[in-house]
């Protein structure tokens, strides 16, 4: 054995003069040394380092982390404000934890506090401080409570977090052998907890089984929300190293990738903790590899389904029990892409709840839609068609998911299952490629002309499905099902009923024919064709139709009962009620659809916020103005929960909330939301659809009776330009702008949009539905004051009585018929009739409207005018004065009647 | 470590140059982190302050801020990796280890041992690769500091690199005996 102290300078030796030497030399020197083979060889590895790498990365790299790591440590005992250190409990790139004891005498109580790695700038802290307020908005059963926070004495921020003694969520599920069903409830409360930081904006970033606890009361506990932003300085996170203290196993190809973050990054961190839950292990297996293997397979690898994962301790045992659907959920939560993941964290679990009442869930073989959006991505000219598309894929698939289920529980006879699936699974493939063909047709690179419309598409697809697929009627109809949808959906509501029809006609011939429909199944498919034409024959106009339609699939249903389509046909019904019959009726029938709405788990989904949305509206007709705010409200909150800002039925939504708002009073709060859902619908859509036109007319007439008619007539310019396609919403247009017309003193012009309005209403309407009602009398105004005084009072009248048959003489209409004809007597001179009319217009208003509402208001203007004609100018100062003053106790200050009733009484004191 | 102590005149020239070692060794890490590093110094300076009662030269100064500094990180090294015996560390891989793939704590344990390797072969050798590792000077600082050419820095800096190197592979993926 040579002395190792020789051997280490033989190599040194050695090694200088092969690196100093040419490289084709050195073998040739090595190989003439006295230097045992060994040692030949020790030097030939060092020299390949010295060549080929930059070998000072590693050395300095572990010098810089552990003069960092000591940098950070703290003592036993050190103080931290009230906190005195325990031990350290963790640490990572994003800092150390350590617990501590409140120690200021107080009371007892065990902190974690988590302290960042570098001291910060001013700025950052300012930037830590901020994001310690949000957190701090947290305050959830489910997640670890921020206490407190503050910076060290060498300007590290550090937080201080509810110690939460418990065993991370898989090392619970293991110890305690729990089965998938506990899992998955446990896993559900997790998601719970997400949501509610997602409402408030948060997002966690870094979910992983560590930083999910379970107490020994069994209580879920999230730890760390957002704290790696907080405690993040501005360099960080702008640039990729906000990886630093990402456990890798659980970071998302976006974090990996160095892109921003969003509420989905959290949607893939709760499906890899699912993944764990189901297997034992992280997605990718990643707990023993290199960092390149670990990137590599996070962007870019497929992970393997729960179902054939590797099998760990931790995980299902069974995991032929993970098959299809949980697969399914589990791959849609880690798509690569953060929008093909479920779009919230609600979506994914309610799949999940979905998946444990036995419904079928959402998670659906990304294929076509993905191929959609694509499409969509590259051709903004489809786009209107998305939407539609979208929707009626879901639906169509749901459906199909919804027969599968069945199947799969009653498989008493395993060919008739097996048949089954092939067809659904034809119907399916074709409708998919149906569905790609129009889209490809929509794409400008095909068309002739830059621009494709959307009728077109739509016509082009009708044509297809009906000179095609003769020998299978039933998937012939729900192709021409899905085709009704897309109709409707971009408001061709006749369109749609036809189509509708063709797809009852194509599903009679399927059961005549026997092709493996059972009867319960083609019964329900049947109900569900028939709802859907109550409803597309109601927005067309067809009410007796609509009617019809929806008594027959009520006794379909009650012959093969299935909840969900019952509500459905209830809802239709009800909303077809509200258009043609009583308020009273409608409310009754609505609320018994919501009763069963909300025996479901998912209390019927955005089906059942749809359904109180009618409600609502019915409670608006009533009317019970308070009841249909309080209604709104609700489903104004799960609908931005659900589907976001923009969506139009969240948008709906909005102007809903504001237009009860409006009528109770609550100015301010409606202006912003009518405000809002015109703008953001302005943004999405075009002057032809139907949710921007109602969200305009909204608007509009918010600002008319905040008195600035001008621009709520501007408003609603833009929409009455073209052709008039959307009868209904035209009419109203026509109807409102006549209206503000009249204020304005354009008077030929008011009769001529209301001329227009009522002869269009007339058409759709029976000639006394409660639609007609308010644009007929205000015709009969203005036909009153452009000089056919007899033939305004005759219309009014008519309308007046109609209405106290339908809703009685104490309603609220009676009151604004009065006003009318008031006023026409006023400007006819024959102000003791004007005097009364009015009289008895403000008695029946104040049953409905306290005594300051814009509405009993108005009545008091009439007074103040037929004073005035009287010449008593002292009795009309005095009505102006307390006038400007109710208005200015209940609307915005800047609200242009104030100014015009502040005009008008300088006017009258100061008389020219 | 908030609570200051007076530190004597003398240590007070140490005091500083460790924290100026801090700074430049951090300087050169890839996440370009400023850390106050007053007190991880002061920790250093109250170890050291009873050993050199003077320092003879600003070389002395350097080398023996440099020794302060690999002893004051060996010890920490050491403590973290009882604790990881004893059970108390976290399993999961953190991105930060991920960049060189590898265990800090053992890592500066055998940067340490090998240094001590080194010093086998010349006292020179060892000054050289803890001035350039742990008091973070340059080249051309090395070799003013030590009063020899900066060819003579670079050339043993090629060695002690590739020889560092070599060791920490070893422990990483170690060669089958």
């Amino acid at each position: 054995m040579p002395n190792p102290k020789n051997r280490l300078k033989v190599i040194k030796g050695l090694f200088d003069l092969c690196a100093d030497a040419p490289v084709n030399e050195r073998d040739t020197l090595l190989a003439s040394s006295d230097a045992t083979p060994e040692e030949q060889h020790e030097v030939k590895r060092l020299l390949t380092l010295h060549n080929t790498v930059d070998s000072n990365a590693q050395q300095t790299h572990i010098i810089g982390q552990q003069l960092r790591a000591l940098s950070q440590s703290m003592p036993a005992g050190q103080m931290l404000g009230p906190f005195a250190i325990e031990e350290e409990i963790g640490q990572g790139g994003m800092g150390i934890v350590f617990r501590a004891r409140r120690a200021d005498g107080n009371y007892e109580q065990h902190v974690a506090i988590k302290i960042a790695p570098s001291f910060a700038s001013a700025d950052e802290l300012q930037h830590f401080h901020q994001e310690r307020q949000i957190l701090a908005r947290l305050q959830h059963p489910n997640i670890a409570t921020l206490l407190d926070g503050g910076a060290t004495d060498d300007c590290r921020p550090y937080l201080v977090m509810e110690y939460v003694a418990g065993k991370a969520i898989h090392e619970h599920c293991l110890a305690h052998q729990l089965g998938l069903k506990a899992r998955l409830h446990l896993f559900i409360e997790v998601c719970k907890a997400v949501s509610y930081a997602h409402n408030h904006l948060i997002i966690h970033r870094d979910i992983k089984p560590e930083n999910v606890l379970v107490t020994s009361q069994e209580q879920v506990k999230l730890l760390d929300f957002g704290i790696g932003k907080a405690l993040q300085g501005e360099a960080d996170r702008t640039n990729a190293t906000a990886l630093r203290g990402m456990t890798l196993a659980y970071a998302s190809p976006e974090q990996i990738r160095g892109e921003r973050t969003t509420m989905s990054t959290d949607v893939y961190g709760l499906g890899a903790l699912l993944y764990c839950l189901l297997t034992g292990h992280s997605p990718h297996g990643l707990d023993n590899n290199s960092a390149e293997q670990a990137v590599e397979a996070i962007c870019r690898t497929e992970t393997t389904a729960p179902s054939r994962a590797q099998v760990d301790t931790g995980g299902i045992e069974d995991r032929r029990s993970l098959r299809g659907d949980l697969d399914n959920i589990v791959s849609k939560a880690l798509r690569k892409e953060p929008d093909r993941r479920y779009a919230s964290v609600s979506e994914l679990q309610r799949d999940i709840e979905r998946y444990l009442n036995r419904e079928p869930v959402l998670a659906t073989p990304p294929s076509f839609v993905y191929r959609a959006g694509r499409l969509i991505a590259r051709h903004p000219a489809a786009s209107a068609l998305a939407a539609a598309v979208v929707i009626a894929i879901n639906l169509g698939l749901a459906a199909s998911l919804y027969l599968a289920d069945q199947l799969r529980t009653e498989r008493d006879s395993l060919l008739d299952a097996q048949r089954e699936i092939k067809r659904q699974m034809y119907t399916a493939e074709r409708t998919t490629a149906l569905l790609t063909d129009m889209f490809e047709a929509a794409s400008p690179a095909r068309a002739q002309s830059r621009t494709v419309s959307v009728d077109k598409v739509l016509e082009d697809g009708a044509r297809k499905i009906r000179e095609t697929l003769d020998n299978d009627p039933a998937v012939k109809s729900q192709l021409l099902k899905s085709l009704a949808q897309l109709n409707y959906n971009v408001g061709k509501y006749h369109d749609a009923a036809t189509l509708q029809q063709e797809a009852l006609q194509q599903l009679e011939t399927a059961a005549r024919l026997q092709t493996g429909l059972r009867v319960t199944e083609a019964a329900h498919m049947r109900a569900e064709l028939l709802i859907g034409l109550g409803r597309y024959q109601r927005e067309s106009g067809a009410v007796n139709g609509a009617a019809a339609a929806l008594e027959e699939a009520s006794t379909l249903l009650e012959q093969y009962p299935d909840k969900r389509l019952q509500a459905q046909a209830l809802h239709r019904k009800g909303q077809l009620i509200s258009r043609v019959g009583s308020p009273d009726e409608a409310i009754e029938v609505l609320n018994t659809a919501k009763h069963i709405w909300q025996q479901m788990p998912d209390q019927g989904g955005a089906l059942g916020l749809a359904n109180s949305h009618s409600l609502s509206n019915a409670y608006f007709n009533k009317p019970d103005f308070p009841m249909a705010a309080e209604t709104e409200s609700v489903v104004l909150a799960e609908r931005i929960k659900l589907l976001g800002e923009s969506h139009p039925d969240t948008l709906n939504s909005y102007r809903f909330v504001a237009r009860s708002y409006m009528r109770v009073g609550r100015w301010q709060e409606a202006r912003e939301l009518a405000q809002r859902a015109y703008q953001v619908s302005g943004k999405i859509f075009s002057t032809e659809n139907k949710i921007f036109r109602h969200s305009a007319i909204t608007y509009a007439r918010l600002l008319g009776r905040l008195g600035d008619f001008q621009a709520a007539a501007e408003v609603l310019n833009p929409f009455l330009t073209g052709e008039v396609r959307e009868l209904e919403t035209t009419a109203e247009l026509y109807h409102h702008r006549g209206y503000f017309n009249l204020n304005l003193g354009h008077l030929a012009q008011a009769r001529a949009d209301l001329e227009k309005a009522v002869d269009i209403l007339g058409k759709i309407y029976p000639h006394n539905s409660d639609s007609t009602f308010l644009p007929r009398a205000n015709l009969g105004e203005a036909m009153a004051v452009t000089g056919d005084a007899a033939s305004g009072i005759e219309l009014i009248n008519q309308v007046k009585q109609e209405n106290i048959v339908q809703y009685g003489a104490d309603d609220y209409g009676v009151a604004s018929w009065n006003l009318r004809l008031a006023r026409i007597a006023l400007h006819t001179g024959k102000l003791q009739e004007a005097s009364e009319l009015n009289q008895l217009s403000r008695s029946i208003n104040l049953k409905t409207f306290s005594h300051d509402h814009p509405i009993v208001l108005q009545n008091d203007e009439t007074e103040m005018r037929i004073a005035l004609a009287q010449g008593d100018t002292l009795t009309a100062i005095e009505l102006c004065k307390r006038l400007i003053e109710t208005y200015e106790g209940i609307f915005p200050r800047d609200a242009p009647i104030i100014g015009r009733l502040q005009k008008l009484l300088r006017n009258m004191r100061n008389p020219v | 470590m908030s609570q200051h102590h007076q530190l004597p005149e003398l240590t007070g020239q140490l005091y500083e140059e460790l924290r100026r070692c801090a700074r430049r060794i951090l300087a050169n890490q890839a996440e370009g982190l400023t850390l106050q590093t007053t007190d991880v110094v002061h920790e250093a300076c109250l170890r050291l302050i009873e050993s050199p009662a003077q320092f003879e030269s600003r070389t002395h100064l350097y080398r023996c801020a440099a020794k302060a500094m690999r002893h004051l990180l060996v010890d920490h090294a050491r403590a973290k990796s009882a604790q990881k015996r004893n059970g108390v560390h976290m399993r999961t891989i953190w991105m930060d280890n991920l960049l060189g793939d590898i265990d800090v704590n053992l890592g500066l344990l055998t940067i340490d041992q090998t240094l001590t390797e080194m010093a086998q072969i010349g006292e020179r050798l060892e000054s050289i690769a803890e001035l350039h590792y742990l008091a973070g000077f340059t080249q051309v600082r090395v070799a003013e500091v030590l009063n020899i050419s900066v060819a003579t820095v670079e050339r043993e800096l090629k060695f002690a690199r590739a020889f560092l190197t070599d060791r920490l592979q070893e422990l990483h993926h170690p060669t089958p005996a």
